[in-house]
């Protein structure tokens, strides 16, 4: 996928004047927000579940190599193909292979986040192939030649008028005038046009959720059971998997589907939650003949490596960005690459390089909601706050900027100077701020001012306070008990 | 091309274990793995999970309904065909039902019930199924079908409606004591490999979408009904 990252700032101003868009993202906090809170209440041990879930992915990737070797014994052992892929476009090449030797012409294929990230579609289009986004909303963004603006729900962006739009100009072989304005009946016309493509595909494509050491399975979870199609009726199955999928256990991956679906949706489970275990056996009357499972590493052993190796336990649930406040005034495609709100602030760097997606570190307030609601317990403004450092060392930080903060660091490393200047500010703010034109309009913030006015200091600093024994801060907290008190 | 494979497989394993700085041969790392594979341990379990029988299969039935789909009771295992006739006709849907090759459908009397019964897997054109989940979980009020030719895994999403038979005693509270029993049914405690059935597909409720607008439209495209009868005794 092209990045857009550096284009950040242009996106965002783009995004932020894109009425559809506003209408559409209005949506994320009635929507994924509010169900998610409903179902953790619903569960008194959630919070205790994701501790657990989030221990269990730090062990299994402290012996990730040994996991891994267990779960390709076991995949071989079920009759199953397993490949090894350091990057995407060694992914790419495998999957186009497997195509070949089958002499495919369509393939199915269910939502896969890291099939986007590996750019597989484009690929296994230059070689000729019908590739089928078969995932509702992901089939929508297909035909209109978009990618998904949020991991697990790919066309959060659009509104129902879009859709009427986009199936009135793609399935042109269905009569013009037929009614289309309800989301039931969008719905039932995909499921017709797409059902004929599961029937006739000869490779299903899927991602994996999870993959489970002890068996060889790889689990997935949908709702609209397009990626159970996907891998039954084709004759071959291929399953693409980052390495940081793995748990040990079906007991862990239990655990861990727990919290997904409660992160993600806000559903106590997805509607089919399905264990795949390689190709099908005597007997069978249905299932794939053929499987094979793409072990991808594409930048996950760097990370590993490196000091953002938490971000590998990411179950890609899509809470961050349904809580962050950035994202949900933006959207995804602001972010210019496949992953969007703070998770993408953090991998997008990591996989296209800090110089191209330099602002993405920087849209953030470091609120902490995304971390609050991370079920895996990610330190995502901590790790952002690393790219940011890791920013500055490259000498990326604008000039202005960087001297900015080299002046800070030195008022900070010099505590008398540092008090007596604030100490004066802190007066010639207040007093100027009491001047209601100046609230109004701050000469550096003016963007900030235009919407709002600059409270208006106490005129003491903190350390003023403290050495005058917190006499005024003790003395307004009484009055404020007074206020409540009546 | 295979060496190139083979290489990209040593390639990974070795970058892993340098960025562990961790050694494969480590016999204190593989114990530890080997423990935790063989061992299986259970993790917290939500005390939802862990209710006396009656509550559990109460909860059970209410999940299924709250996600949509309906449940039906029956004394025994020869009144399928009436409860099966009865949701046909309560629908008023032909009387044609697609099944697999299940013992527990072979005892039913079909024509006494007025209804065809194809045996295989289902096609596009099969509107009704019919399948037996060996087992099931209360605690979301899940259906666990495992493939096989008694139970086709087509016939879990082709058709637009998916009737499912589960015999109340195997219904679990929780997913870990439903996962037991299907290590006891499929012989994957004994050594020498895991023998989980190919597909194991864990359903909670008919197909629905949320993707235009995050409005819950039903039907996808999978079932868009699901139909529990429920074995009492």
């Amino acid at each position: 996928m092209k990045t857009r990252s550096s284009n950040f700032k242009a996106n965002v101003a783009e995004a932020l004047h894109d009425g559809q868009l506003q209408k559409a993202l209005k949506n994320v906090p009635d929507g994924f927000v509010a169900k998610r809170a409903k179902a953790r209440s619903k569960l008194p041990e959630f919070d205790a579940l994701t501790l657990e879930a989030r221990q269990i992915k730090a062990h299994t990737l402290e012996h990730l190599d040994l996991y891994l070797e267990n779960f390709e014994r076991q995949v071989i052992a079920q009759g199953g193909n397993v490949h090894w892929a350091r990057s995407g476009v060694d992914a790419c090449d495998i999957i186009g292979d497997i195509c070949q030797s089958n002499d495919a012409r369509i393939v199915a294929k269910s939502k896969s986040m890291v099939t986007e990230e590996i750019a597989l579609n484009g690929h296994l289009e230059r070689m000729g192939l019908e590739v089928v986004e078969t995932d509702l909303g992901e089939y929508i963004i297909q035909i209109r030649g978009e990618t998904p603006s949020h991991i697990i729900a790919p066309a959060i962006h659009l509104t129902k008028e879009q859709i009427v739009d986009d199936f009135r100009r793609v399935h042109n072989e269905l009569e013009t005038d037929r009614a289309l304005e309800s989301p039931e009946t969008l719905v039932a016309e995909a499921r017709e046009v797409l059902r004929a493509k599961f029937l006739a595909a000869d490779v299903g494509i899927t991602g994996a959720n999870l993959l489970v050491a002890e068996t060889g399975a790889s689990v997935i979870v949908t709702n609209e059971g397009n990626a159970d199609l996907v891998q039954t009726l084709p004759r071959v199955h291929i399953v693409v998997a980052s390495i940081e999928k793995m748990v040990p256990t079906i007991e862990d991956a239990t655990t861990i589907l727990r919290v997904l679906a409660r992160s993600a949706t806000g559903q106590e489970l997805s509607t089919y939650t399905t264990f795949t275990n390689g190709p099908r056996r005597a007997g069978d009357m249905d299932g794939p003949v053929e499987t094979h499972v793409i072990l991808l590493d594409n930048g996950r052993t760097e990370l590993l490596a490196s000091e953002f190796h938490e971000v590998l336990r990411c179950i890609r649930c899509g809470a961050c960005m349904n809580h962050c406040p950035v994202y949900q005034a933006v959207g995804g495609h602001s972010y210019g690459w496949v992953y969007p709100g703070p998770i993408g602030a953090v991998l997008t760097p990591s996989h296209v390089g800090i110089e191209e997606a330099y602002h993405l570190p920087f849209a953030s307030s470091f609120c902490g909601a995304c971390e609050a609601v991370c079920p895996m317990g990610i330190p995502l403004p901590k790790l952002m706050r690393q790219w940011r450092n890791r920013a500055f060392k490259k000498e990326l930080t604008s000039r202005g900027q960087a001297k900015l903060l080299k002046g800070w660091l030195w008022l900070a490393m010099r505590p008398r100077t540092y008090h007596r200047l604030t100490s004066w500010g802190m007066r010639a703010f207040s007093f100027a701020l009491r001047r209601p034109a100046l609230a109004k309009w701050l000469p550096l913030p003016a963007d900030w001012t235009k919407h709002r006015e600059f409270p208006v200091p106490d005129g003491m600093s903190f350390q003023a306070r403290f050495k005058n024994g917190g006499h005024r801060l003790t003395h307004t907290r009484r009055h404020a008990d007074k206020k409540g008190g009546r | 091309m295979s060496s190139t494979r083979t290489h990209a497989r040593k390639l990974i394993l070795g970058d892993i274990r340098s960025a562990l700085k961790a050694d494969g041969d480590d016999r204190a790392r593989q114990f530890i793995v080997q423990k935790k594979l063989r061992g299986h341990a259970r993790n917290l379990i939500p005390s939802r999970a862990m209710l006396p029988i009656d509550a559990r299969q109460r909860l059970f039935q209410t999940m299924l309904e709250t996600q949509l789909a309906s449940v039906a009771h029956i004394n025994n295992a020869e009144q399928i065909g009436d409860a099966v006739g009865s949701y046909l006709r309560s629908l008023n849907l032909e009387k044609v039902i697609c099944t697999g090759s299940d013992k527990i459908f072979d005892a039913v009397d079909w024509e006494a019930a007025h209804i065809a019964r194809k045996v295989g897997r289902a096609t596009g054109d099969d509107p009704i199924s019919l399948s037996h989940a060996d087992v099931a979980a209360a605690e979301t009020g899940t259906l666990f079908l495992l493939s096989s030719a008694a139970n086709p895994t087509s016939l879990n999403f082709l058709p637009e409606h998916h009737i499912v038979v589960v015999r109340a005693v195997n219904i679990s509270g929780s997913y870990e004591d439903a996962w037991e029993q299907i290590r006891k049914i499929t012989g994957s405690d004994r050594q020498g490999g895991v023998q989980i059935p190919r597909t194991v597909n864990l359903i909670s409720g008919p197909s629905r979408t949320g993707d235009i607008e995050q409005t819950i439209i039903m039907g996808a495209h999978g079932p868009r009904r699901l139909h529990v009868i429920v074995i009492d005794e």
